[in-house]
């Protein structure tokens, strides 16, 4: 295929042409473009092999806040030298004037011997110790005579305002300055180096585009490889989330949404938690400081679970402790609360997808806080089968279809499964949704005595499937360069 | 919840049926509801539910697994010789205040193996963990009988001067020594809520065998030698006891040890009797919860595999003894699920009926489409941070102050990142573009999210509300982007006129910051250019503009 090139290309290798080994910015400014025409021209003639790009990187050193107020106002060693040329001073005067920076430069003056300490009267053999217990004055005084530069100002003159290579400095006066806090800032700088390939001796530039062009019937060189735009998009989480409500919503259900903070008692007493329940202890429940709510629910109802509590757990149920606002654990809180609002429906079936919450350090499997999709139906005469049956639907849905159901405990449910799912890439059995029927307890919480079939569990768990990510960590970490790219495999 | 390491030799050995494959095993303990962690061609590692506490060790899991397989079903009643001539346990009124409740057991004539010993002392731990709430209601001891200087043993109080050698220790400490020294005195000491006098078990030598619910004695430590076993439980609820006792009594019978009571006195104690409760089941409950449809003979099958007890009656309910140990059995329900386990839950088929309702999406889940939809078609990248925040995110590095009643707060979160609730979007966003400047410029990242306040006084203490928020960052970015990006957003998607008016606000340069308005006076938002001091101090390069939107007042109610 002929090459066609683009201006900004041909203006680029003519540069080279002339000057074999070039930076980026170099052939910018030589070839008259501006740094991004240089930059996308580099990558195309790269693409195309017409070029070299070598990376080269150069550490460079610029001065940090002290190192500016230094360069201003001298490296506090000098200030302090310049106080004691008229003589001792006392050393709390000293550090009146010369503020914070007064301890660092005492210190170096007399660890180089530029000055030592000497209290005021003291006897030539150094022998008074009844007058320095009477904290007589400490005073400082010149002791050797300084160097006329002192180590570190030459370095100091030398990077100014600007940015210096590192190499081009000499570095024991470098380290003067490097050792303390806060002087100087290292920074890499990364320059491409460009040289012009074998492909790009024989090319005739002169050749006009337009003539190219216009022999080819209006054809510019459409087989040429282009640069990717950065799409907006929503989150690769998000997408996870519209795909199972999408699922949700065509397979009958309605959404429903609620707050993430709750009182225990929708969290924990409506589904008959005891209160002493390890899992409502604080090392895994969020509790707000100071933050209590003054109602809790429907009376009839909070008396109802109250005397479940009493009678099925043998010990009082206390209303302040359900009082106590949690985030929430998990959505079934606004389950329950809409079952209770919505009790004469025929058939429900609802779905919600939140944010839930644990107090645990976060790891690359476990999240403080993180999405859960939880599916509900309240119909007469529903089983374990038909559970089954909608998980099945569902995760086939997903395009998951080696699925198993293992017999488990959860606390509200029961008979209780977890849905294991086969996964390709990890060669072994996943587990994903928690499923099974309300316990009685809680149903008669809710005063109903027809079925109540619940599934759920994290989003997360299934987009990590999704875009086969090891770290839960990534979905929340709003990586720009991985939400530009993430791109969903099959499942 | 706990898990337990198998070896499939010993697994095999105690299933003791040479059909029986490790491959087989591995297919079957699922569905006794073990999930399995790890396996290797020695062992595998399950994780058993806090409901079934007698699947803590091996010896207990064989017996469920011969059950599934057919090979033994059933449960047969405890023999329990009459030993309370020999062995009794009297518990003085000093603990009453204390540590009330005591009972306990005698098991033997055989000895454990160290993998046995080793399991049991796992279970102990599981079970004071759960039934025993972590010890507060129910702690066991388990002792060498052979080392006791004779009975009766007295449950009492004693000063914190009392010494004994605890176990694991070679002289003899004080119980203050012990509360304060060992690692168990200082886990539990607070069980004891500062008494001055500490409950202990003396033999009638007057050797100490215990300080429960902390440390049992050196003197009467079980090991592999130890062929009888005193099994005692304190604690301050006599059911808890008795239900945790009855899971060491399965486990020690099932392991051959023979058992004898203990004759228990005082307060409320009595000799535990391991009587089994009844529950009933009928063929309906099991079709209605399950779907599944057996006969009555059936349904007693399934019981029996699940290692129940059935009881043979011609026609009603079909009801069960339910062993002392299976203290998880309270109603109907308990047993519906005990069927399908023994039925085998691999054999339960999924059926899928048309539903009779019309699916929907939520009103507030809508709207975020029609933003993201907005902020999407201008180039905006969606980015998800969480609701809880940091000082340090939230208000330190954006130069904000907290109200005067300061944030919400999470007590004792274990992550420094997690402490508040946020109050806004926008410092999420700032900061997520502080880690990304090696990226390609320019980036723009949106947020739709919930953001948590202080509930007015007298309503529900924290109000939530859903906000939006944006940023831009590259080389020119400024006002007049963000404000336009908003605008365009409320204009072409809600049909929402926005007005600005200036304004002044800790994360905007001033002079570059306007308040947005509503319908009415009330401000819905702010729109700005990021304070530079901001972006230098979090080292980005490229100005920032961005702006925090209200959508509870503006777009969900007024429109």
């Amino acid at each position: 295929m002929s090459q066609v090139l683009h201006a900004i290309e041909k203006k680029i290798i003519s540069s080279l042409r002339d000057a074999p080994r070039q930076t980026a910015e170099d052939l910018a400014e030589a070839a008259g473009l501006s740094p991004d025409q240089a930059r996308r021209g580099i990558e195309w003639l790269r693409l195309k092999g017409l070029i070299n790009v070598a990376e080269s990187k150069t550490h460079t050193v610029s001065l940090d806040k002290n190192g500016l107020d230094s360069l201003e106002r001298g490296l506090p060693e000098r200030r302090l030298l310049d106080l004691l040329t008229d003589g001792p001073q006392e050393i709390s005067s000293l550090q009146k004037r010369m503020g914070q920076s007064f301890g660092a430069a005492m210190g170096i003056v007399k660890r180089r011997g530029w000055a030592s300490n000497t209290t005021f009267g003291e006897k030539s053999d150094g022998s008074n110790t009844a007058q320095k217990k009477k904290n007589v004055p400490q005073q400082l005084v010149l002791g050797s005579k300084p160097p006329r530069i002192l180590p570190g100002e030459a370095t100091l003159k030398e990077i100014g305002h600007n940015s210096i290579p590192a190499e081009s400095l000499d570095i024991d006066d470098l380290g003067a300055l490097t050792r303390r806090p806060s002087f100087v800032v290292y920074d890499t700088v990364v320059s491409k180096v460009v040289t012009l390939a074998d492909a790009a001796a024989d090319l005739d530039l002169s050749r006009d585009a337009s003539a190219d062009t216009a022999r080819a019937g209006g054809a510019i060189d459409v087989e040429a490889v282009v640069p990717n735009t950065h799409l907006g998009r929503t989150h690769p989480l998000k997408e996870v989330i519209n795909e199972i409500r999408e699922i949700f919503v065509t397979m009958g259900f309605t959404e429903i949404s609620g707050g993430m903070t709750q009182p225990c008692f929708w969290n924990f007493d409506a589904l008959i938690t005891p209160q002493d329940h390890p899992s409502r202890d604080m090392q895994d429940t969020f509790y707000l400081d100071g933050v209590s709510a003054s109602e809790i629910g429907y009376p009839e109802h909070v008396r109802r679970i109250g005397k479940t509590h009493s009678d099925v757990w043998r010990q009082r149920w206390n209303p302040d402790e359900a009082k106590r606002i949690v985030m929430r654990t998990h959505t079934t809180c606004v389950t329950l609360k809409y079952l209770v609002e919505h009790l004469d429906f025929d058939q429900t079936r609802i779905f919600s997808l939140g944010r839930v919450f644990r107090n645990e350090k976060t790891s690359y499997k476990h999240l403080a806080e993180f999405t859960q999709v939880e599916g509900v139906v309240h119909e007469k005469g529903a089983t374990i089968m038909d559970l089954m049956g909608i998980q099945e639907e569902f995760y086939r849905r997903l395009g998951l279809t080696k699925i198993r159901f293992w017999p488990t405990f959860f606390p509200y449910t029961e008979p209780s499964f977890q849905s294991m799912v086969y996964n390709e890439r990890l060669g072994k059995w996943v587990e994903l949704f928690g499923m099974g029927v309300f316990h009685p307890l809680v149903t008669n919480g809710l005063h109903t005595s027809t079925p109540v079939l619940a599934w759920g569990g994290g989003v997360e768990r299934i987009a990590m499937l999704k875009y086969g990510i090891d770290d839960v960590r990534e979905f929340y970490a709003n990586n720009v360069g991985w939400l530009r790219s993430a791109r969903s495999t099959c499942l | 919840m706990p898990v337990v390491t198998l070896s499939y030799s010993r697994l095999l050995r105690l299933i003791s049926d040479p059909e029986v494959t490790r491959e087989k095993v591995l297919d079957l303990l699922p569905y006794l509801g073990l999930d399995i962690e790890s396996d290797d061609t020695q062992t595998v590692r399950v994780e058993y539910s806090p409901n079934r506490p007698d699947y803590a060790t091996d010896i207990g899991i064989a017996s469920g697994l011969r059950g599934l397989l057919g090979a033994s079903t059933g449960h047969a009643p405890l023999e329990i010789a009459d030993g309370t001539e020999r062995w009794s346990m009297h518990a003085t009124r000093a603990v009453d205040r204390v540590r009330p409740i005591l009972t306990g057991i005698v098991a033997r004539g055989r000895k454990l193996d160290e993998e046995t010993l080793r399991q049991l002392v796992v279970m102990q731990e599981d079970l004071h963990f759960g039934l025993g709430r972590d010890r507060k209601k129910a702690a066991i001891g388990l002792h060498d009988l052979s080392q006791i200087g004779g009975f009766p043993l007295t449950y009492t109080t004693r000063s914190t001067d009392h010494r004994f050698i605890p176990l694991n220790a070679k002289e003899e400490m004080s119980v203050s020594e012990i509360l304060a020294k060992t690692k168990a005195g200082r886990d539990y000491a607070n069980l004891l809520r500062d008494a001055v006098r500490v409950p202990v078990i003396l033999d009638a030598a007057g050797n100490t065998i215990s300080m429960p619910p902390i440390i049992n004695s050196e003197l009467t430590a079980i090991t592999t030698d130890t062929t009888d076993i005193l099994v005692e439980i304190t604690g301050t609820s006599k059911h808890v006891a008795e239900n945790v006792l009855s899971v060491i009594v399965f486990t020690l019978r099932e392991a051959g040890f023979y058992l004898e009571s203990v004759g228990i006195t005082g307060g409320r104690n009595s000799t535990p009797r391991f009587e089994p409760r009844t529950q009933s089941v009928t063929t309906e409950d099991v079709k209605g919860r399950v779907g599944i449809e057996l006969t009555r003979d059936e349904v007693a099958a399934c019981l029996g595999r699940a290692r129940l007890d059935p009881i043979k009656t011609a026609s009603g309910p079909i009801t069960c003894r339910i062993p002392p140990h299976r203290s998880d059995i309270i109603g109907p329900i308990d047993l519906v699920e005990e069927v399908a386990l023994g039925y085998g839950t691999w054999k339960i088929r999924p059926v899928l009926s048309p539903p009779k309702t019309f699916g929907a999406v939520s009103p507030i889940s809508a709207t975020m489409r029609t933003i993201d939809k907005a902020m999407i078609g201008q180039g905006y990248l969606e980015a998800l941070n969480s609701s809880l925040s940091s000082m340090r995110v939230l208000y330190e590095m954006v130069r904000r102050r907290p109200s005067r009643r300061g944030p919400i707060t999470m007590i004792g979160s274990k992550s420094s990142e997690h402490t508040i609730l946020r109050d806004l979007i926008l410092p999420g966003l700032v900061e997520n573009l502080s880690r990304n400047v090696h990226e390609q410029y320019p980036q723009r990242l949106y947020e739709v999210g919930t953001i948590f306040q202080r509930g007015k006084t007298g309503d529900y203490p924290v109000s939530e509300e859903t906000h939006l928020a944006g940023v831009s960052a590259h080389a020119d970015s400024g006002f007049t982007e963000a404000k336009s990006a908003l605008q365009s957003m409320l204009d072409v998607e809600f049909g929402f006129g926005m007005r600005t008016t200036a304004a002044t606000h800790h994360m905007f340069e001033d002079g570059r910051c306007a308040r947005v308005y509503g319908r009415g006076r009330k401000t819905i938002g702010y729109v700005g250019q990021i304070s530079p001091e901001i972006t230098t101090s979090y080292r980005i390069r490229v100005p920032v503009s961005g702006f925090e939107l209200s959508l509870s007042d503006s777009l969900l109610q007024n429109l």
